[in-house]
């Protein structure tokens, strides 16, 4: 017999299309609140994103009758718990503050056992820095804690990170760099100056890397480093494997990336090339960013931006800000986040550089998103847009259309939000960006649910569950499949419910 | 308490709270493995020395020091013998605490307890040990009465006040900035008189003084002014911070003392990581007295104390594996939930390790010891106070590791170095 399976009910859309570990935790956070009813309890919630939270919170509202509490200060929590005063409430809710300050940590430290005093539950949110802090200077209160879950909100990271890339190519569209390539692969058979060879080879390299063929990618570094060695010319064998690096980052093999990079590391310290320094620290930061290591990742940032500084090379300050935005985005500390989007976005403006502009515009309209502030999300994500259509490139349009018919969806603005996707699918068609019409697919899928519209929500989820298994992207692949089997299991109950009828 | 006969009963067992009831006591504890420190020898000492001693009682986190305090005012002769225990949480303000604060305190608590146990002191002492502290916390008569009215006592009041005005705290600290001696002298006189009143013999015991470990505090308190820690004309056991224990200081400390008992943790391996059969039978049994063990599989059980090593940390690994196994439907915990439980946390302190702290931590798991380097560098006993870092005692003396919960991530770590 399983039981509370399946708690989430239809409001909660969000958890939904978030990780399959989140629905697991949810409802496990539900029947522990249950078995803890009358009892003091402290429940501890890690949740990056308020909007988020305040889903989670909805829920727990549909089931228990609860009291909600914004922390602002420490005192306050003691106050409260020595009070008593609760009322008919089931479950206290403790909303902890974006920035963990002293009070609140000592007062968690130095009065848990008020949390069980108090006769019912506690469910405590905070955010990933706030448990860091927890752990480190509260560890009283880590220890009597009962359960703590960690909820990832949406699958995927919303933040742009950028590399560094050494010699980034400017295109205007997809044509533009088929065209470099044909006149490279001309180049490259006629030549037999070993140096022009080797620059042609990293230049497709390159030209691959940003079509996305990595493995061709690879190839054609390993053989520009190949003739680079030969050559002895250091400068070039450090660019070969700063990008043989990036592939491999891409590819998500990330100690073979920061092999490489550390490589490249060493020659440009050599060689004292700063800039270059600056480059492989930004890159081995998106190493540990990506592999969660959060600390290192801006230790590494740090470290170059300071570099970055002396040589007053803007542009490059400009991508370390945008990742350091990153790193406290993931953490939850999304003011700091939207202060480093901010400081890169003015930079980018100044310098002209409108992907930049754009890319952060994507990440202010995101934090806005996550804080739940969904107009001003809306007008970020808008002027995204913009710059996206004056540059032409589709992949940013799309990524905006996208991103608008997410918001208008969380709204309620369905017709909207259905607007915005399909516009996202076609240029995702247009492009053919797979694992773009399959998020696509997805997203309109789960429009057509909310309107009740099941038919036609199974209709996209399996288009989109097609793409996934092309793709052999596995995690999308269950996170639809599991939409698609609760759609199927409401489906089966409407049939049953009109026979019966 | 019954043990636990389903699940939803485990969840509500395995709570990390101290024993405080006789009922907690009769069916939760455990008696602690042979040949580590009880509270029994302070009990003796106690119960038989002339003199009245100053003990200091130092314990890990989780190690049950709360619940061992509880056992041993429990334990302590009542005929012969008046037990005050208390918490410092209580009755001060542990973020801005103070000496002299602490003293006041201590005073209001022998104060108050003769209204309690209904012992008639002589009035002048009375009157003298109320007019003092009134004067110096410069608090009016009027303001008394009126509390008195509301059923307010004056001591009550007082600690009230001191605990959550920092007004009255800067009052005290000035008045007694060079009078100490004076509030020490009426403590004393307080102590006396109720001992030849009640024909018994004061033992306080102040619990959570651990809890003084933010900022210098702590060290302030115990370092600089340990010598005024002996003056109180009573038996006392002072709660002393574990991370102090690692600081050159403590030795001139504990030397002025005259005993410092420390509740060792059992350890699950020993130092050449070979299993000691009797701790792990330990924390077995202490799983076995919490719930019908039926209802855990025994590999289940074997990982979960493996893993832990610790009892707090025990305690909750098998608190969250109980509510997953019901959640998923199943009689009865397995390794699967078990495992589940630990990887969540192992990931969660691996996250919030920085790079010095996994390298010191490699350190300790090699050399079985923790210590910081110089007097600036304070990883260890961050490690220490964290518990990601835990220490031990066997017969060749004291000895660190790592928290085991996170042993598996040592090689990973040793690479990543």
């Amino acid at each position: 017999m399983v039981r509370y399976k399946s708690n989430i009910k239809a409001p909660f859309r969000e958890v939904e299309e978030g990780s399959l570990e989140d629905l697991e935790n949810v409802d496990t956070l539900l029947t522990e609140l249950e078995v803890s009813r009358g009892r003091g309890n402290i429940i501890i919630c890690v949740v990056n994103s308020p909007l988020y939270r305040d889903r989670i919170i909805q829920l727990l509202k549909d089931r228990f009758r609860i009291k909600v509490i914004n922390v602002r200060e420490g005192n306050e929590i003691i106050h409260i718990l020595k009070e008593k005063n609760f009322g008919e409430t089931d479950v206290l809710v403790w909303i902890m503050p974006e920035e963990p300050k002293d009070d609140i940590i000592n007062a968690l430290n130095n009065f848990r056992e008020l949390f069980y005093d108090a006769g019912i539950p506690s469910v405590i949110f905070f955010n990933s820095a706030f448990t860091e802090k927890v752990i480190r200077e509260a560890p009283d209160f880590w220890r009597y804690r009962g359960n703590f879950y960690e909820f990832k909100g949406e699958g995927e990271l919303p933040f742009i990170a950028f590399e560094y890339l050494t010699t980034p190519l400017i295109y205007e569209n997809k044509e533009e760099l088929e065209k470099r390539r044909e006149i490279n692969e001309y180049l490259l058979d006629k030549t037999t100056d070993k140096k022009f060879k080797a620059d042609i080879l990293s230049d497709l390299g390159l030209i691959c890397y940003y079509l996305g063929e990595l493995d061709k990618a690879l190839e054609y570094f390993t053989k520009a480093l190949k003739l680079n060695t030969e050559l002895e010319r250091k400068g070039g064998i450090a660019q070969n494997y700063l990008n043989i690096g990036n592939v491999y980052s891409i590819k998500g093999e990330l100690d073979k990336a920061l092999d490489y990079y550390n490589k490249a590391l060493k020659i440009n310290e050599e060689l004292g090339r700063k800039e270059e320094i600056a480059g492989c620290y930004v890159n081995i930061g998106n190493v540990y960013r990506i592999k969660d290591k959060l600390d290192k990742a801006l230790d590494y940032y740090n470290k170059a931006l300071k570099i970055n500084e002396e040589l007053g090379r803007k542009g490059l300050t400009a991508t370390i800000y945008r990742n350091i935005g990153v790193i406290y985005g993931i953490k939850g500390e999304l003011d700091k986040a939207l202060n480093y989007f901010l400081k890169a976005l003015k930079i980018d403006e100044k310098l002209r550089r409108k992907k930049g502009v754009a890319g952060s515009y994507l990440n202010i309209g995101n934090v806005y998103r996550i804080k739940g502030e969904l107009d001003k999300a809306l007008d970020y994500y808008n002027k995204a847009l913009k710059i996206n259509e004056e540059l032409g490139r589709k992949e940013g349009i799309a990524d905006s259309y996208l991103n608008i018919g997410n918001v208008y969806r969380i709204k309620g603005e369905l017709d909207k939000a259905l607007e915005y996707l399909n516009k996202a699918l076609e240029l995702n068609k247009e492009l053919g960006n797979i694992e773009g019409m399959g998020i696509t697919y997805r997203n309109i899928g789960n429009v057509y649910w909310v309107k009740g519209k099941l038919d036609k929500a199974l209709e996209y989820l399996n288009k989109a569950l097609k793409l996934f298994d092309k793709l052999g992207a596995q995690i999308e692949l269950f996170k639809t499949l599991i939409l698609i089997d609760n759609i199927s299991e409401k489906m089966a109950k409407k049939k049953k419910h009109q026979v019966k009828q | 308490m019954p043990r636990a006969e389903n699940l939803v009963e485990v969840y509500n067992n395995f709570v990390v709270e101290p024993l405080r009831t006789d009922e907690e006591f009769r069916d939760f504890y455990v008696e602690r493995p042979k040949g580590s420190f009880t509270v029994e020898e302070i009990k003796d000492r106690i119960e038989n020395s002339k003199r009245k001693e100053k003990y200091l009682f130092l314990g890990f986190r989780g190690s049950g020091k709360s619940t061992e305090l509880n056992r041993l005012m429990r334990m302590i002769d009542k005929s012969r013998f008046i037990v005050i225990c208390y918490s410092v949480k209580d009755e001060l303000d542990v973020n801005d605490f103070d000496f002299r604060d602490f003293f006041v305190s201590m005073a209001l608590k022998i104060y108050d307890m003769t209204g309690k146990e209904n012992i008639m002191i002589k009035s002048d002492i009375k009157l003298d040990i109320e007019d003092f502290i009134m004067r110096i916390t410069r608090i009016e008569e009027e303001e008394v009465e009126r509390q008195k009215s509301y059923g307010i006592s004056l001591s009550k009041f007082l600690r009230l006040k001191i605990g959550s005005e920092a007004k009255t705290r800067e009052y005290i600290r000035k008045e007694l900035e060079t009078r100490i001696s004076d509030l020490i002298q009426r403590l004393n006189w307080l102590i006396a008189e109720v001992e030849d009143k009640s024909s018994k013999k004061i033992v306080v015991v102040i619990d959570d003084l651990d809890k003084l470990t933010r900022g210098e505090q702590a060290e302030k308190f115990f370092y600089q002014n340990y010598s005024l820690l002996l003056l109180p004309d009573c038996f006392v056991v002072y709660t002393f911070p574990i991370p102090l224990a690692f600081n050159p200081y403590y030795e001139n400390v504990r030397q002025a003392f005259d005993g410092s008992f420390i509740l060792p943790q059992p350890p699950i391996v020993d130092r050449e990581e070979k299993l000691i059969e009797e701790n792990f039978e330990f924390y077995r049994k202490i799983a076995e007295k919490r719930m019908n063990l039926n209802l855990i599989d025994d590999i289940a059980m074997k990982e979960a104390i493996l893993s832990t090593g610790k009892l707090s940390e025990f305690i909750l690994i098998i608190r969250e594996a109980a509510i997953k196994a019901y959640r998923n439907g199943r009689e009865k915990i397995t390794l699967d939930e078990i495992e589940a439980a630990l990887e969540k946390l192992r990931r969660t302190y691996d996250r919030t390790l920085t790079e010095r702290h996994k390298r010191r931590l490699v350190e300790i798991y090699e050399k079985k010891d923790a210590r910081d380097r110089d007097e600036k560098d304070s990883i260890s006993r961050d490690l220490l106070f964290s518990l990601t870092a835990v220490e031990y005692e066997d017969e060749d003396g004291r000895w660190c590791d790592i928290n085991p919960i996170l042993k598996p991530l040592l090689e990973k770590w040793k690479k990543e170095a």
